[in-house]
């Protein structure tokens, strides 16, 4: 039991921070519905704030709620493992959500060479 | 009566795999964003160096005034947050990579040291990306009631 009590010591200085990271990431998918004018692109920019913004924002919230659940839970050990599952699942969700953006603006970067090329042979190629 | 023929119950019981308390379910449940750790904070360094050529491009701008493209005083506060935005990622990135090393070491050690070094830097980076989104929104606000109130905003696309 005294082990568990260490355990959750370690984890517990990253919930107030965690709580305010996931404050923050809400926040500014707040503000993204400022955009909401622009038509069908706020409403574009709207959906990828909710990828980058919200869903981490709510994992980070999820992950300090957990540490906070550890006092009354009667299985410490499974409170403890679930505070590790949400700790790496956020992680996780961060790069895999920054591994697309970084395919899309790779693609991105290729098509703007790779089409007026194409463009420019095609020309080329008909007159 | 009890049926002593009938099939065994499990208790299934998580095993502690050290005195510390760590069991290997938290230490693969923290290993499931290890590499994604490293890999965000490979981001984080080439957004670094990004970041660094972006602000390289406005001081020519700045100092060349038939290449600049933004008024001075709208120049400026962009340069600003370019400065803020290079210290955050670049101890974002060194954080990240930090932290997977020392998920590293747990898997290998199973120590309460260990872990606690991962979860500082786990706090670390918590802690600085939340400042970071709070300069970012205060920067946007500032901008706001400046495009307001020194008509900036008309500024930025009138060059």
């Amino acid at each position: 039991m005294d082990s568990n009590l260490n355990l959750i010591n370690v984890f517990t200085p990253t919930r107030y921070w965690s709580n305010y990271l996931g404050i923050m990431f809400i926040l500014i998918f707040a503000s993204s519905f400022l955009n909401l004018a622009d038509g069908a692109s706020g409403l574009a920019d709207i959906a990828s704030s909710a990828i980058f913004y919200l869903i981490p924002g709510i994992y980070s919230i999820k992950y300090a709620t957990t540490i906070n659940s550890f006092r009354h839970a009667e299985h410490k050990t499974m409170v403890l493992e679930e505070i590790c599952r949400r700790q790496g699942s956020f992680i996780r969700y961060l790069g895999i959500a920054y591994a697309f953006v970084f395919t899309l603006v790779t693609l991105g970067i290729l098509a703007a060479i790779a089409i007026p090329a194409y463009n420019d042979y095609l020309q080329r190629a008909g007159g | 009566m009890n049926n002593i023929y009938s099939t065994p119950k499990t208790v299934t019981q998580t095993i502690d795999s050290s005195e510390s308390g760590i069991t290997d379910t938290m230490i693969a449940n923290l290993a499931r964003g290890r590499k994604w750790a490293k890999f965000l904070g490979v981001c984080s360094y080439l957004y670094f160096v990004v970041l660094i050529f972006g602000l390289i491009f406005i001081a020519v701008g700045l100092f060349i005034s038939e290449y600049a493209v933004f008024n001075f005083m709208a120049n400026l506060l962009i340069s600003a947050m370019i400065v803020v935005s290079i210290f955050f990622s670049f101890k974002i990135g060194r954080i990240l990579m930090s932290y997977s090393r020392a998920i590293r070491d747990l898997q290998e050690s199973h120590t309460l040291e260990d872990l606690t070094a991962s979860q500082q830097y786990f706090r670390s980076f918590t802690k600085l990306l939340g400042l970071f989104f709070t300069t970012i929104l205060a920067a946007v606000i500032v901008f706001f009631i400046l495009m307001l109130t020194t008509g900036l905003g008309a500024m930025l696309f009138m060059n």
